[in-house]
């Protein structure tokens, strides 16, 4: 008995042997593993506006002309108040406008200011009509109080202009000396304690809402497109030679025969793959991280193994293999988890390897 | 060549599409319903990836007439925009408020005391009470942000005020009173504060062109499921065609006329399922009163024509590429992945890195999804129309060579 079951297995290692060398001939199993690689790493680096975005972009386009500018002072003046933690907006300086722009449309910047190229000239000139203008996108969630606090900076500058603007009507001088102990006055208010202010006070108590659910973007693409690569293998069952040999074996033995040429075409993309997860995104420990991949890619093999049999028709199976690309980018967690908006949907993504294997690493790290 | 001999030709590649079509109906009905449901899944998110959690603000008021004043004030200054943006705002005793920032029900309040007009009124700066939870999330920092921006007003104008007040007492003579002074300069700070909506101009930029979120995904699942109708046009170049070819060659129908045909079929078929995908939409929104602005006008019909005859191009290149049905397939479907990632069907163009952004500019499928786009909710411009018409002609004449090619070696 052990006789007969050691010749099968030595049988089988032969099939897998030969499968694997037949595969790795094949141009069209490097072609897959590239596109993993070059569709992990684009995706990995697109930038997805987020609900918790604080950077702000300025530009303003004289501003490097002259350092005593009411422009460069107001940047400044934003920028200082983010690096000392007054704003909760990190402002930065934009290179142009175009760069600004852009990553307010890509939203890699909640929003964004501009200040008029004559600027300095209107201020003095009192004439603020759209002197700033602010840039917006649809993923925008607190610019409106951005451009408050742009204003309360600009007003502060501005607030010396105002004063200067009256002071011939209040004193009915010019002078120098008046002037200047005026604005020293000014700024010595602004920035003590004489003038109004609030007390916050600070009340221990439960955070509301805590919970910052990360996203396991690499992992899960990683699993569809080994998923989509067992697909496209699988159309052997409809076009390829290896169809032929499988038919011609008993059903137990054809069984055995399919699995292995599923596994023999997904250790080059899963290798490929886990090279992706362990640069991309070493977030699990390496022994753990080996175990779970190497069980959902097996659970993947099954999947698409059992999926196979259920189709009959080559072009139907080409069909499908889009379709549940589509539906598991959407249904399972990969960026955005849609069962916090329609729970019911949990179940179903656990239908697809991909998101059994995002749940599952979600429980347990 | 008889003429009869093409119609019938034309006659019997009609039939063989209507045929694997019917064979294949249910699955390639079901299939878009999936395309269909899967694009409007990633509108949904992209809807709502930055959604905005607002805090609740609890107000602390005194009794009696101040209250009122105080109460009309602060909802005032709740119609503010940035305010409304991000909080709303509630009426609460200082007791129930310390509650409700303790057991997170309530993420700030703002007190203000028996005496806070009237100490304003006369200039002595009691300082506002702002309660906030010890361990704060964004959502309170926000609105830190915000008392801390209004409250930075106020100390603006006060500072102008009692600066000039300061250089008079230090010996500086006014030429008017001080309470002429003050009044002059609380309105200019006032009016100037209020001001501030002129100071400041909006534009808005989209990662979605001009199109809504949902107008851009309906055209992307529209462009994607038109790509993925290719798929069935594979049996009309299956197998052992080659010789068949050869014997129609000899009655006169060669690569260019049987190309002609096939793309003749492919528009047909093509055009009549954008039909259908426009009538199912148009019930859909109707029956889900949505307005999403679609109406069967002349340019419509014209627009998609066109883009029928574009993409029946594209799959009679990618079907003449290799004699194997199951590699064209493959190829096909590969290409519409990379294409549906780079041509902003699933995100938009503007989130992607640079290099596919580049890429994405030469892809047919973002022509065709700008193209839908434009058929559906605008009008096509003369640029595209252009682009389309290209699309289809390189890529129908690369696919005849390709045939020429087959039919040689």
């Amino acid at each position: 008995m052990s006789d007969k079951k050691n010749a099968l297995l030595k049988r089988d290692n032969m099939w897998f042997v030969l499968l694997f060398k037949r595969q790795l001939m094949r141009p069209f199993l490097w072609v897959i593993a590239l596109f993993m690689a070059l569709s992990v790493m684009a995706i990995h680096y697109v930038t997805a506006p987020d609900a918790n975005n604080k950077k702000v972009l300025l530009y303003y386009e004289s501003g490097a002309e002259s350092a005593q500018s009411y422009g460069a002072d107001l940047i400044s003046n934003l920028i200082t108040a983010s690096d000392k933690k007054d704003t909760i907006f990190d402002f930065d300086l934009a290179d142009s406008y175009e760069e600004l722009i852009e990553a307010v449309t890509s939203g890699s910047s909640e929003c964004g200011f501009v200040l008029a190229a004559d600027f300095d000239e209107r201020v003095a000139r009192l004439d603020t009509d759209e002197l700033i203008e602010y840039v917006e996108s649809n993923y925008t969630t607190k610019g409106e109080v951005a451009k408050e606090t742009v204003f309360s900076e600009f007003f502060k500058i501005y607030g010396k202009i105002l004063i200067d603007s009256e002071r011939l009507e209040i004193f009915g001088t010019d002078d120098e000396e008046l002037t200047e102990f005026l604005h020293d006055e000014y700024d010595r208010l602004l920035a003590g304690d004489e003038v109004f202010n609030a007390d916050y006070q600070t009340v221990e108590g439960i955070r509301a809402t805590a919970d910052e659910k990360k996203m396991q973007s690499v992992r899960g693409l990683v699993m569809i497109l080994i998923t989509m690569a067992l697909l496209l293998n699988g159309s052997e069952k409809f076009y390829g030679t290896a169809s032929a040999v499988s038919k011609a074996l008993p059903f137990r033995e054809r069984t055995r025969f399919e699995i292995l040429l599923y596994i023999a075409g997904v250790i080059v993309p899963a290798a490929v793959g886990f090279v992706l997860i362990r640069i991309l995104d070493p977030s699990v420990g390496m022994i753990p991280d080996i175990i779970l991949f190497v069980i959902f890619t097996f659970v993947a093999v099954m999947w698409t193994y059992l999926f196979g049999k259920l189709m009959n028709n080559g072009i139907s199976y080409m069909a499908w293999i889009l379709t549940l690309l589509i539906s598991q980018l959407v249904l399972c967690p990969v960026w955005q988890d849609v069962a916090d908006y329609v729970p019911s949907l949990k179940f179903v993504s656990y239908l697809f390897p991909a998101g059994a294997y995002l749940r599952i690493i979600g429980l347990l790290f | 060549m008889k003429k009869g001999y093409l119609l019938q030709y034309i006659r019997i590649e009609y039939k063989r599409m209507l045929s694997s079509f019917g064979q294949m109906l249910i699955s390639i009905l079901l299939m878009s319903v999936i395309i269909g449901i899967g694009t409007a899944g990633i509108g949904f998110v992209m809807t709502h990836l930055a959604d905005y959690e607002k805090v609740t603000v609890a107000m602390v008021l005194p009794e009696g007439e101040e209250g009122s004043t105080l109460k009309s004030l602060s909802s005032l200054i709740q119609m503010q925009e940035s305010v409304s943006d991000i909080a709303n705002f509630t009426y609460l005793s200082e007791e129930d408020a310390r509650k409700g920032i303790k057991d997170g029900s309530i993420q700030a309040a703002i007190i203000l005391g028996d005496t806070f007009i009237n100490d304003i009124m006369t200039g002595i700066n009691t300082p506002a009470i702002v309660l906030l939870p010890a361990k704060t999330e964004l959502n309170t920092d926000v609105f830190h942000e915000e008392v801390r921006n209004g409250i930075s007003l106020i100390r603006t104008g006060e500072a102008g005020i009692y600066a000039v007040t300061d250089t008079w007492i230090n010996g500086y003579s006014m030429v008017i009173s001080r309470s002429d002074m003050e009044n002059l300069l609380t309105d200019l700070f006032t009016i100037n504060a209020l001001d501030r909506n002129s100071v400041i101009n909006d534009t808005s930029v989209s990662a979605f062109g001009e199109s809504s979120i949902m107008q851009y995904y309906i055209a992307s699942g529209f462009a994607l499921i038109l790509l993925f109708f290719g798929l069935i046009f594979g049996n009309m170049y299956a197998g052992n065609d080659i010789t068949v070819r050869k014997k129609l060659r000899v009655n006169g129908i060669g690569p260019v006329t049987a190309g002609i045909v096939r793309l003749l079929v492919m528009t047909t078929f093509i055009f009549g399922i954008s039909i259908i995908a426009i009538s199912i939409l148009m019930i859909y929104t109707n029956a889900a009163g949505i307005s999403a602005g679609i109406y069967f006008e002349t340019q419509v019909i014209l627009g998609l024509l066109l883009l029928s005859f574009s993409l029946s191009g594209f799959f009679h290149f990618i079907y003449s590429l290799s004699d194997i049905e199951a590699q064209n397939a493959m190829i096909l479907i590969l290409v519409a992945i990379l294409m549906a990632f780079s041509s902003g069907c699933i995100f938009p163009m503007a989130f992607l890195p640079d290099v596919f952004q580049k890429i994405g500019m030469f892809m047919p499928l973002r022509i065709w999804r700008v193209g839908i786009s434009q058929i559906l909710f605008s009008y096509l411009e003369s640029g595209n129309w252009m682009l389309l018409l290209a699309i289809g002609i390189i890529f129908g004449t690369g696919g005849i060579i390709c045939q020429i090619r087959k039919m040689h070696s």
